[in-house]
């Protein structure tokens, strides 16, 4: 999700076609093409250019409604509804689209197996949705930047945080046996829900700045951060 | 006093009909999910993309005048004959700048409209969303709708944004 203005312009985006299975959009004021899962004008007279990102979450409906009680859905158009996909189109995708050899990455994981990913400057890391599953919440951190990344019980839901505040460096474990997930200030004892806001303790109120971390199939992470890391704290379950 | 024989027309008439649908055709073609491609593919389907979109409509100018020479020209078979590549330089320039994916695969909302959670009964609840506040306001986008609709250009609190999946 990425914000439509550029210094004073206001840009309005179409579907153009597919590069390598991630889809290019073209801004109708100037004609430039785009990489939706970069944000970066590849093409065209804006070419270089890069769009910020707008701040979202992935998680389930059921999570959104719980944090944000007045929130509005997006209507079906009753011509579309026998368009939209079905839920498990993901498993299915490979049989339909298989990933030409030339995509699969190198190391570990199958191409279509699903990765969270995290940028920050230059840096990109991918955490195999599978091991994040099992180990949730993982401290991590990529450059500088201290991170916790954590799924929900439905293995989808996921968020990610600076674990740091006032510029004290957090470790954060996760509260056993509760759903949204809560972590646990481990010097404090103090407490925060899964929208990374301090409910009790030293940090309450306090909201650990969110990431934006992208699911993904790791082919096509991959093959727009090539020098991602892949995150290997733990096995890989099943390889 | 030289024959006026329509087949000098006809045949460049046929020439560029096919050379305005490879314009426009190609660039699109080369941007189908199963290609796989490269920077150089990229540049040139843009390239050629641009190009094409003025050129089909050139062409089909220019066509118009050469099939107005076969009609004289020629007889009831040549003005058949001619009918073909302007029909086909025709289609090429009414597709010129039109995008075969959202033709043949993906089409955006063109009005976007939203319902309270509680009257969304065509999303599940353990259905993922992409969720986003703004000034206070949420707002859920369904991940099993975008993943049809691909982009859809909105705005919160005069914040523009575009929804990409």
């Amino acid at each position: 999700m990425w914000k439509r203005t550029l210094g004073d312009r206001e840009l309005e985006f179409r579907l153009v076609g597919v590069n390598n299975q991630n889809f290019i959009m073209e801004d109708l004021e100037t004609g430039s093409w785009w990489q939706q899962v970069t944000g970066r004008a590849i093409q065209g007279p804006l070419e270089g250019e890069r769009l910020e990102p707008m701040p979202f979450d992935i998680v389930s409906l059921a999570i959104w409604k719980s944090e944000h009680p007045d929130t509005v859905v997006l209507a079906a158009e009753q011509e579309h509804l026998d368009d939209y996909f079905p839920p498990d189109w993901a498993a299915e995708a490979e049989d339909e689209m298989p990933v030409p050899d030339e995509l699969v990455p190198e190391g570990g994981l199958a191409a279509r197996d699903l990765v969270v990913g995290l940028r920050h400057g230059d840096r990109a890391r991918a955490y195999p949705l599978e091991v994040l599953a099992e180990q949730t919440p993982i401290s991590d951190r990529i450059g500088d930047l201290p991170v916790l990344i954590a799924v929900a019980a439905d293995g989808r839901s996921v968020r990610a945080f600076e674990r740091r505040l006032d510029g004290v460096e957090l470790d954060l474990y996760g509260k056993p046996g509760v759903d949204p997930p809560m972590f646990l200030d481990g010097a404090t004892g103090a407490e925060f829900d899964f929208r990374g806001i301090g409910v009790s303790g030293q940090w309450e109120g306090r909201q650990l700045p969110k990431l934006t971390p992208i699911t993904e199939f790791w082919f096509d992470w991959h093959n727009y951060h090539p020098h991602t890391g892949l995150y290997r704290g733990g096995s890989l379950p099943g390889r | 006093m030289t024959t006026r024989r329509p087949l000098v027309p006809l045949l460049l008439l046929t020439a560029i009909a096919l050379a305005a649908v490879a314009a426009v055709v190609l660039p699109s073609s080369w941007l189908m999910p199963e290609v796989v491609h490269t920077e150089e593919l990229i540049e040139r389907s843009y390239r050629l993309d641009v190009w094409g979109r003025w050129t089909a409509r050139v062409l089909l100018v220019a066509g118009l005048a050469l099939f107005v020479m076969v009609w004289r020209r020629g007889g009831t078979f040549a003005r058949m004959v001619g009918a073909v590549p302007l029909l086909l330089l025709a289609g090429a320039a009414w597709f010129s700048g039109e995008r075969m994916a959202e033709l043949l695969m993906f089409e955006q909302p063109e009005t976007i409209r939203f319902v309270a959670h509680a009257e969304a009964t065509h999303v599940a609840d353990d259905e993922l969303v992409m969720g986003l506040v703004v000034d206070g306001q949420a707002r859920a986008y369904p991940v099993l709708m975008m993943a049809y609709y691909h982009i859809a250009n909105d705005r919160l609190a005069g914040e523009p944004y575009v929804v990409t999946y």
